[in-house]
């Protein structure tokens, strides 16, 4: 297959991101991470209908019950369903995990653009500042700043994509590089483009392959950090339900009952495998064009 | 090599100073009184004036600001909101916790991961290799604090076998190492898994190289071949990997932390937070910072010894 052709012609690429749906399909992994994905998504969209209680409804009868026919995956200390809550909380871990790392991975690519693009102390400023943001351990980082501003879905979201976009804009940066040597750039800037229209039509179309790969590998990254800080008590406000949240609560009543752990600890494994699984696959489809894109 | 070695530590002492300020702007940043931000509502009106005077925050930012770098690099990190103490003795009061988490955890991921991820490139494509790879996914993908809290409620609440919580009885060693188990596999697995597969893929990019085929056709026998050539190539990749790791332990050791109910950095400043003592918080931020980026020169310094292409770079 001709990828060098994929982004000048229009007929080349639904060819193409076919024979890469399929070819993603066939490696077991990567169906493997697709349905995980899939099932994550879909409960996400459905949870109204798959679940038969809703995610703060109380009955403090039932308090820590262990699973049974009514609750499948038992109570929590509030008599709440944890089969509704977890279900419900894939909505707070795509909710968060999307836009974050959609938004780190946009402020990372144009910075990474420029400061591949331009060079001089351009380059050496952003490269720097991309390290001062990676020095900080991004949790400790998220906890001190929620810790001043209180916790909020906005908050989480920001702070999330502020400590990504450093990886994104290293990526992007090293494609330019490698990009901005070749000689269609060179005609480009021959024929007066502008440096904008250089770098927006020219470069980004052809170095930003990678950084979907980049990103559904930090989609599971995201998913966690945000479990992590809803663990802490620091992610998003009760009496939302979140994956982190149900998990404080197992570990509140860790000797009363293992459940909320284990059923809590299942549906985040699950989704961060099935990510990993996904964007793995999608690595090595897209890796053929990677290669060539480099070769040419 | 000196050359090299001066130059990366002068863009890690740039980075710590850039990411001070940084820590440094966020808190001017956010909206109100910084002083009452930090002490919280029940502060008395005494207490914020003495606060505003410490942080100096009557000066302009840039004064506050070199004031602040040039207590830092002094090492006077403030003092503690509730008892004065200074920040400094208390940070350094519970590091070695936190450092014999993150390192222990780093030798238990090579111990374990090395020999995994050789065995998986030594018999490539058989049952061997697929489980090894089954595993390291597995081991990535488990968060290390979901991790914690399922070995935590195996060995600890349903068999008992170790302890739940704590960081153990001072001058007691074989009591700390007990405490010390759960929390540090909990951080390891992680690594266990990334270890496993990169050192997998160096040996089987290593087995092709001239040196080992030329010590194979010398007679020696494969095991010898595998640790005496193919292993030390292979190790070099690892050896750049384990400085960000122990930056990554540093951070997952709070959660790890908080669960077991251990001292560490992690579990100071997250108490620090919680009765709103900044000046900890802060402090606690600093060193962290800069014990990640230590850890990325050392590895980078290492990387360079041993690989000249890096330091030519």
């Amino acid at each position: 297959m001709d990828v060098s052709t994929v982004t000048t012609t229009t007929a080349a690429p639904a060819r193409w991101r076919r024979l890469a749906v399929v070819r993603l399909l066939r490696d077991t992994t990567g169906a493997v991470g697709t349905l995980f994905v899939l099932l994550i998504v879909l409960l996400a969209v459905f949870a109204p209908l798959i679940t038969p209680y809703a995610p703060d409804e109380i009955n403090v009868l039932k308090r820590l019950a262990p699973p049974s026919a009514e609750h499948w995956m038992g109570t929590d200390q509030l008599g709440r369903d944890t089969f509704t809550r977890l279900v419900y909380g894939t909505r707070i871990a795509l909710l968060v995990s999307l836009p974050a790392v959609i938004a780190g991975a946009f402020v990372g690519m144009l910075l990474g653009l420029v400061a591949g693009y331009l060079g001089g102390w351009v380059e050496t400023g952003l490269l720097w500042l991309f390290d001062v943001v990676r020095s900080f351990p991004a949790l400790l980082f998220a906890i001190a700043v929620i810790a001043l501003t209180g916790p909020s879905l906005f908050m989480i979201v920001f702070i999330m994509a502020l400590t990504r976009f450093p990886s994104y804009g290293r990526l992007i940066r090293a494609q330019t590089l490698k990009i901005r040597e070749e000689e269609f750039v060179a005609a480009s800037q021959a024929l007066g483009c502008s440096p904008l229209r250089v770098m927006l039509r020219h470069i980004l179309p052809n170095a930003v392959a990678p950084l979907f790969i980049q990103a559904a590998m930090d989609v599971p990254v995201v998913i966690t950090f945000e479990a992590g800080l809803s663990f802490l008590g620091l992610g998003v406000p009760p009496p939302t339900p979140s994956w982190g949240s149900i998990l404080r609560e197992g570990y509140t009543y860790v000797r009363a009952t293992p459940w909320l752990i284990l059923f809590g600890s299942g549906f985040l494994v699950v989704a961060t495998l099935g990510f990993t699984f996904f964007a793995e696959a999608l690595r090595d489809v897209f890796d053929v064009k990677i290669r060539n894109e480099g070769a040419n | 090599m000196i050359v090299y070695t001066v130059r990366r530590l002068l863009t890690a002492v740039a980075t710590v100073i850039g990411a001070v300020t940084l820590l440094f702007l966020i808190i001017r940043l956010i909206p109100g009184d910084p002083a009452v931000v930090m002490l919280g509502p029940r502060a008395s009106p005494s207490m914020i004036a003495s606060m505003r005077e410490r942080m100096m925050l009557d000066e302009s930012v840039h004064v506050q600001l070199l004031a602040f770098l040039g207590n830092v690099l002094r090492g006077d990190l403030g003092r503690d909101v509730l008892n004065e103490l200074p920040v400094l003795g208390m940070v350094l009061d519970v590091l070695p916790f936190t450092i014999v988490l993150a390192f222990g955890s780093i030798v238990l991921a090579v111990l374990i991961g090395v020999p995994l991820g050789t065995l998986a490139a030594a018999y490539r494509n058989s049952w061997l290799d697929r489980v090894t790879a089954f595993v390291s996914v597995a081991f990535i993908t488990v968060p290390p604090f979901v991790a914690g809290l399922l070995l935590l409620l195996l060995f600890a609440v349903e068999l008992r076998w170790l302890p739940v919580s704590g960081g153990g009885v001072r001058g007691d060693v074989l009591n700390q190492a007990r405490h010390l188990i759960l929390p540090m596999l909990a951080l390891a697995l992680t690594w266990v898994g990334y270890i496993a597969r990169l050192i997998r893929s160096s040996v089987l990019e290593e087995i092709t190289k001239d040196h080992v085929r030329t010590a194979t056709s010398k007679g020696l026998s494969p095991g010898r071949v595998l640790f005496k050539h193919v292993l030390r190539g292979a190790l070099i990749p690892t050896i750049a990997v384990l400085g960000v790791g122990f930056g990554n332990l540093l951070g997952g050791a709070v959660l790890i932390e908080i669960i077991f109910n251990r001292p560490g950095l992690g579990f100071l400043i997250f108490n620090a937070i919680e009765s709103r003592n900044y000046p900890v918080v802060q402090g606690g931020l600093v060193v962290a910072v800069f014990l990640y980026t230590l850890a990325n020169v050392i590895a980078d310094v290492s990387y360079g010894f041993v690989d000249p292409r890096i330091r030519e770079a």
